[in-house]
């Protein structure tokens, strides 16, 4: 029998050709860093398969201590149970569902074309008090949506958008990350594409859709992501601008199996496990598919 | 009638860190289908005056016309102009049809005249087989020729160009440039055109405009511009290699007048002293003569030539046809810049080797020392 020998000079990739490494020629340092980030990328992974895990552990190992982090035999219990969940409610679950992605989708369009549309303002036009503006808008990334709750409410009140959907889309629709991050981007593509337009004969608006949006499509597909979850994960409007439950949203609702019914709780854990992967699993698919202009626009523009 | 003017026309940025202005009193009539080249040093505001011309950039003070009519609060759509960029500014997400399709549209034009149009000046520029391709998949050249048809499709009363072939390299250069003339004389549109390459602005401009620190230099034929500059500057920024100037001195003597340093006489024929110069006998001034009005010969036994002056061969360079050589004449001031000749390729000497330079005095311009304006 012949047995075929690998040549040992040979190069061996793993999978990180496009880096332009391999193994042999890797040095000790890029090795360990390599090595480290693999360790840190498994841990932050671990709650997602936790999530997915739970959403299909038979009650039995969800009780289990100490509790097992991998599921021994799946079921698609949780899932059926979450469907009869709402039946007790009064308002169907199909609701709740209704009224995140009529949300989630508005507000998110909302956000891009507001943030689109300030952005090409800093970037592209000169106007009176442009850097006063701007540097207000970074200061505004370092609030927490907490810290201004109070006068939010106030805001929608005087607005009488309390109890409406608009009440869940309008907090979210001044989004500073999202300027600043197309900002910055569109600060990059050069003048010139504009000024021809210009000459060309579009106005603004033509130029920024036509022209500046297709160049700056990495940092919206970001801008998307941020916006999508900030809206999509977002209890605090239903518990804060909305009374009637018709017009909460599904993170209200997803919370609300557990808290409070302290009685059904227990019976509610697949449920609620079940629950969980479902919110998370837009964001999933979102950040997949969007994940490469995500990294592209957090390189150019210097934030994590 | 002149189709851009010029009044009076300043640019100064607010808040600038120097005061000077970008642009001074800048006057300029370009008539009807001339081909006008505004060439001077980066920063010098010529771009800045484009700019103005194309509705980019506000006008301080003064006014710009275009087919007489005044334009300073026109939008550039309104002004029926047409620009190509130094970068080309291609949309890059639209095919080079789209790019060139892309004013047209928005002038509301009939698809199939649209289509028909860019089609025929595609094929005019040689570019129609590319015409589905995105930007970024054709050479830089070709780009250049996209953003030219771009300009030409729409058929614009005035072209600007600004520095349009300062991406390319050497070779394409050239070809574009004598491409952008074929184009100007088979269209016969006005055209304003950017560069810093003095040889671009001699080989294509029907006259041209030399600036410097936001000042109009000298306006004027290519001929006008190398032969009789209007001042130092000018005489020095046009012309490789450069005008060389010599601090001396207009004086009297026996034969008639000379001009003299410390190191050399050179008499003046008699047909140079007009009046203006005149008045300057006895003061200094800088002389300037052009390296290819001069040679050398060896210093060697059969007598003197006439107008001399001796130099030492300080290098020598062999650019093809030409030979440039850098003489030093005034050897004991380091300061006082070597003369450069242009000789022949025979004219082969060492490093070192003392040679004899002669003068032709018909071709020698003076300037005056405090204003560099050219005397005579």
């Amino acid at each position: 029998m012949q047995t075929r020998k690998i040549p040992l000079g040979r190069k061996i990739h793993l999978g990180l050709k496009h880096f332009g490494y391999s193994l042999r020629h890797m040095r000790l340092s890029t090795a360990v860093i390599l090595l480290i980030l693999t360790a840190v990328a498994l841990v932050s992974l671990l709650p997602i398969v936790y999530v997915i895990c739970n959403a299909f552990k038979p009650l039995e190992e969800l009780f289990l201590y100490p509790p097992r982090f991998f599921v021994r035999n799946p079921t698609t219990q949780n899932f059926t149970d979450f469907m009869y969940a709402t039946d007790v409610s009064t308002v169907p679950f199909t609701r709740y569902l209704f009224n995140s992605v009529v949300v989630t989708l508005s507000a998110t369009a909302l956000i891009i074309v507001s943030s689109l549309c300030c952005a090409y303002a800093f970037s592209k036009l000169r106007f009176p008090g442009q850097k006063g503006l701007f540097r207000m808008i970074t200061i505004a990334l370092m609030f927490s949506p907490e810290a201004v709750v109070i006068t939010r409410y106030l805001v929608v009140n005087r607005l009488g958008l309390i109890d409406t959907l608009w009440a869940h889309i309008l907090p979210h629709l001044a989004l500073p990350m999202g300027v600043f991050l197309i900002k910055q981007f569109m600060d990059q593509v050069p003048n010139s594409l504009s000024e021809a337009a210009k000459i060309d004969g579009a106005g603004e608006m033509r130029i920024l859709w036509s022209i500046i949006t297709p160049a700056v499509l990495p940092a919206v597909g970001a801008v998307l992501i941020i916006a999508f979850q900030n809206v999509w994960g977002d209890m605090s409007t239903s518990t804060l601008y909305t009374v009637s439950e018709s017009m909460k949203t599904l993170p209200y609702f997803v919370s609300s199996l557990t808290s409070g019914l302290t009685a059904s709780s227990v019976a509610r854990k697949g449920a609620t496990a079940a629950a969980g992967l479902l919110m998370l699993l837009p964001n999933f698919i979102i950040f997949a598919v969007l994940q490469k202009s995500m990294i592209e626009t957090m390189v150019t523009s210097g934030i994590k | 009638m002149d189709k851009v003017s010029l009044r009076n026309v300043w640019k100064i940025y607010p808040g600038a860190k120097t005061a000077a202005p970008a642009v001074r009193d800048f006057n300029l009539n370009i008539g009807d289908g001339e081909f006008m080249v505004f060439v001077g040093a980066s920063g010098c505001g010529k771009t800045t005056t484009l700019r103005m011309i194309a509705g980019l950039e506000s006008i301080s003070r003064g006014e710009i016309l275009i087919d007489g009519k005044v334009v300073n609060n026109l939008s550039p759509r309104q002004r029926n102009i047409a620009m190509v960029f130094q970068n080309y500014a291609l949309y890059p997400n639209l095919t080079l049809f789209e790019n060139m399709a892309f004013g047209l549209r928005l002038r509301k034009m009939e698809k199939y005249r649209i289509s028909e149009l860019v089609n025929q000046k595609a094929k005019k520029l040689e570019i129609d087989h590319l015409l589905d391709r995105l930007p970024k998949d054709v050479s830089g050249g070709q780009r250049q020729r996209v953003a030219l048809g771009r300009a030409i499709v729409r058929d614009p009363s005035v072209f600007l160009m600004d520095e349009p072939l300062s991406n390319l390299d050497a070779k394409m250069r050239v070809q574009m440039r004598s491409e952008i003339i074929r184009l100007h004389r088979e269209l016969g549109t006005t055209t304003v055109y950017v560069t810093h390459d003095q040889t671009e602005a001699m080989t294509m401009g029907d006259r041209i405009v030399v600036m410097n620190g936001g000042v109009m230099q000298q306006v004027g034929t290519p001929e006008e511009i190398y032969n009789e500059p209007a001042n130092r500057y000018v005489a020095g920024f046009i012309g490789t290699p450069p005008m060389n100037f010599i601090p001396g001195r207009l004086e009297k003597t026996q034969k008639g007048y000379a001009f003299s340093n410390r190191m050399f006489l050179l008499d003046v024929p008699a047909e140079k002293i007009t009046p203006a110069i005149a008045r300057y006998v006895g003061r200094d001034l800088v002389g300037g003569i052009r390296p290819e009005y001069m040679s050398v010969r060896p210093m060697t036994g059969e007598g003197r030539p006439a107008n001399h002056f001796a130099g030492r061969l300080e290098l020598s360079e062999l650019v093809g046809a030409d030979r440039f050589l850098h003489l030093r004449y005034d050897e004991t001031d380091t300061l006082v810049p070597p003369v450069i000749v242009r000789g022949s390729v025979r004219d082969k000497f060492d490093p070192g080797t003392m040679l004899y330079v002669t003068a032709d005095m018909g071709m020698f311009l003076f300037f005056d020392v405090n204003t560099g304006m050219r005397i005579i």
